[in-house]
């Protein structure tokens, strides 16, 4: 007894375009696709992803007017995108169901921009680490967003800070090419303190009789950002080649399918017709943000099923045009599940890299009301090993530039070693968001101090030590409770031993707009 | 060289069609595609890649896909420029911007 199998013709298409095979089909006119009966999820993801960018940026621009947030036209860069996946859908509408027309890794970024941890400036007043950290204003993080100059306000201080390459950047751009030129520049942080003498408007306190503290920071260790050579060097050996396979197997897409029959010009139009009727709908005076985002998804819906499934028999689709749409999604899920995994290890690689040593040289200024002022010049290690606690270690000499002999001052005034551990210690059971990340800190730290003027000196003691245990339990919405315990074996000014415990409640105000707007 | 909208373009047979990405608080991390294979950048810091526009291919398609890490600031983005060498001028072709929810654009030029 003899048994057949009947294998189909667009199966046998399907396996020998999955193995790159070249040979002469026959192009013949297969089943004529019909519009699905209902849209598929793929289109129906691709327009709220549309819309959902759209809206953000009209957002953005109506704040900034950014040329880059504009969103008129944005749709003309991504209508062949949507419409390559809606014939794709309609005609392998069950494989177009594991497709994600955006990476999980990209869509996974918007969420991860409301976890960012912000943590609380460790130069605020009444603070009781007694370790510096070498946090230059290391430009990408600070001083670029807002431009030349980062302006913060803790408690009654107002810090300021800069560097050369954040000047730079305020008048070039902070392109590629001005990194690659003026990246050196990173590697030096100016800041000012000032006392501020009116809460309603901080910025009036910039005098000199102000100034509390002056600082500048040089970065002795290489660079350890994104943009560095290292950085770069991992991008194009990790993520280069899959996000090239991706871009690859789009176009082949489009170049293959799109341009059959009258598909170039049905695709043009469809483009043209949406960002038109986008456009009227952005800048209508019925406007409403509140549900823009559905209104524009509905559009492009619409759009779709008008201009791309109106007119499926316009792209005159052969059956082999049909299974290489399939073969399209088969890649696609491909190359995008190789990119995320991909963009992941770049991720880790980066983060190590940024956990890499610092060596950061400081020169400070310091002015405090009642005393003479003083520079000091310190050296600041970090270390952030990945499974052990952080470390950070300072050196520090001082000097008086006017020393004062009545009060036994002389030229050099001290010397100060200091060593801190900080644990995270998980998540903060407070956390009312699962946007919110934030973290238990448990700081151990040291300082011991030598202090020669006051040798001799009845009721006082040249050498100073301190030791500090500090707790910070972040609580819900950017608000979190540091408490301490400290001991010192004398103060500068006072020759007694001393325990001291402090807490209370602080704000981080950033933090809670981040939250705020994650909702 | 005309533009159409922000992703589609009618080009001149044989017109030299030069696309300049400038990266802002990003690396240039990415790539870009011309139906179905690589294209090469001729520069770089700006990014510039170019190529000619085929003569009896009713369109040719290009597909810059972007990347941004963890790290990259959230206001990092790429602002893309497009120029053909038989006249037209300058033309801005959208930006992406680590903010928006997908990393790629998709530019058709066409022959009229």
């Amino acid at each position: 007894m003899r048994k057949s199998i009947r294998i189909p013709a667009h199966i046998i298409v399907l396996s020998l375009c999955s193995s790159n095979v070249s040979f002469a089909q026959q192009e013949t006119m297969g089943t004529p696709l019909t519009p699905p009966a209902q849209t598929p999820a793929v289109v129906e993801a691709a327009a709220r992803n549309i819309a959902h960018t759209i809206i953000g940026r009209k957002s953005a621009f109506d704040a900034s007017h950014d040329p880059q947030d504009d969103p008129h036209g944005y749709f003309g860069a991504h209508s062949d995108k949507i419409a390559i996946f809606a014939l794709a859908a309609a005609t392998d509408p069950q494989r177009a169901q594991t497709v994600d027309y955006v990476p999980k890794y990209i869509a996974a970024a918007e969420t991860a921009r409301t976890d960012k941890e912000v943590s609380a400036s460790s130069k605020a007043p009444g603070t009781t680490s007694v370790v510096d950290k070498p946090g230059i204003p290391y430009l990408l993080g600070l001083a670029i967003d807002s431009g030349a100059v980062t302006k913060s306000v803790t408690n009654s201080t107002l810090n300021l800070s800069t560097s050369p390459y954040a000047l730079v950047a305020s008048v070039q751009g902070d392109t590629a090419e001005t990194y690659q030129r003026f990246s050196d520049f990173t590697r030096i942080g100016i800041a000012a303190a000032f006392n501020i003498q009116n809460s309603q408007d901080p910025l009036a306190s910039v005098q000199r009789k102000n100034l509390s503290e002056l600082s500048v920071k040089v970065r002795l260790f290489g660079d350890h950002s994104p943009r560095s050579p290292s950085a770069q060097r991992a991008f194009a050996k990790t993520v280069l080649p899959a996000l090239q396979t991706k871009a690859d197997t789009l176009t082949r897409a489009l170049a293959d399918l799109l341009r059959r029959g009258e598909g170039v010009r049905v695709v043009a139009s469809f483009s043209a017709n949406a960002n038109s009727k986008i456009n009227d709908y952005l800048d209508s005076t019925s406007y409403d943000g509140s549900h823009a985002e559905q209104d524009l998804e509905k559009l492009i819906i619409s759009a779709v099923q008008t201009d791309i499934y109106g007119h499926l028999d316009s792209f005159e689709l052969t059956s082999a045009d049909q299974a290489r749409l399939s073969v399209f999604l088969t890649q696609y899920k491909a190359s995008t599940d190789e990119y995320d995994e991909a963009a992941k290890r770049f991720d880790i690689f980066v983060k190590e890299l940024q956990q890499k040593p610092t060596l950061t040289l400081a020169y400070f200024q310091e002015r405090t009301q009642g005393s003479s002022e003083y520079s000091v010049a310190k050296l600041m290690f970090e270390k952030k090993p990945a499974s052990f606690m952080q470390i950070d270690a300072n050196g520090s000499a001082s000097f008086y530039n006017r020393p004062d002999p009545t009060k036994n001052q002389q030229t050099f005034r001290d010397v100060t070693l200091a060593i801190g551990f900080q644990q995270n210690l998980g998540r903060s059971p407070f956390a009312m968001s699962t946007a919110d990340q934030s973290r238990i800190s448990l700081t151990l730290s040291g300082n011991y101090e030598r202090l020669p003027e006051n040798r001799h000196v009845a009721g006082k003691k040249a050498d100073l030590a301190v030791a500090n245990l500090k707790l910070e339990v972040p609580l819900a919405g950017g608000v979190s409770f540091p408490i301490s315990v400290s001991y010192a074996n004398a103060t500068e000014l006072i020759k007694e031993s001393e325990v001291r415990g402090s807490f209370g409640i602080t704000f981080d105000l950033d933090k809670l707009r981040s939250l705020v707007l994650a909702h | 060289m005309k533009q159409t909208d922000t992703g589609h373009y009618d080009v001149g047979a044989g017109e030299k069609v030069t696309i300049t990405i400038q990266a802002h608080q990003v690396a240039e991390d990415l790539a870009v595609s011309l139906d179905g294979n690589a294209l090469q950048p001729t520069g770089q810091n700006p990014a510039v890649y170019s190529f000619n526009a085929a003569s009896g291919l009713p369109a040719q398609f290009i597909d810059i896909a972007c990347h941004f890490s963890s790290s990259d600031p959230d206001s990092a983005f790429y602002q893309f420029s497009i120029r053909g060498s038989q006249g037209g001028g300058d033309f801005n072709a959208s930006s992406i911007r680590k903010q928006d929810s997908d990393w790629e654009a998709v530019l058709q030029f066409t022959l009229p």
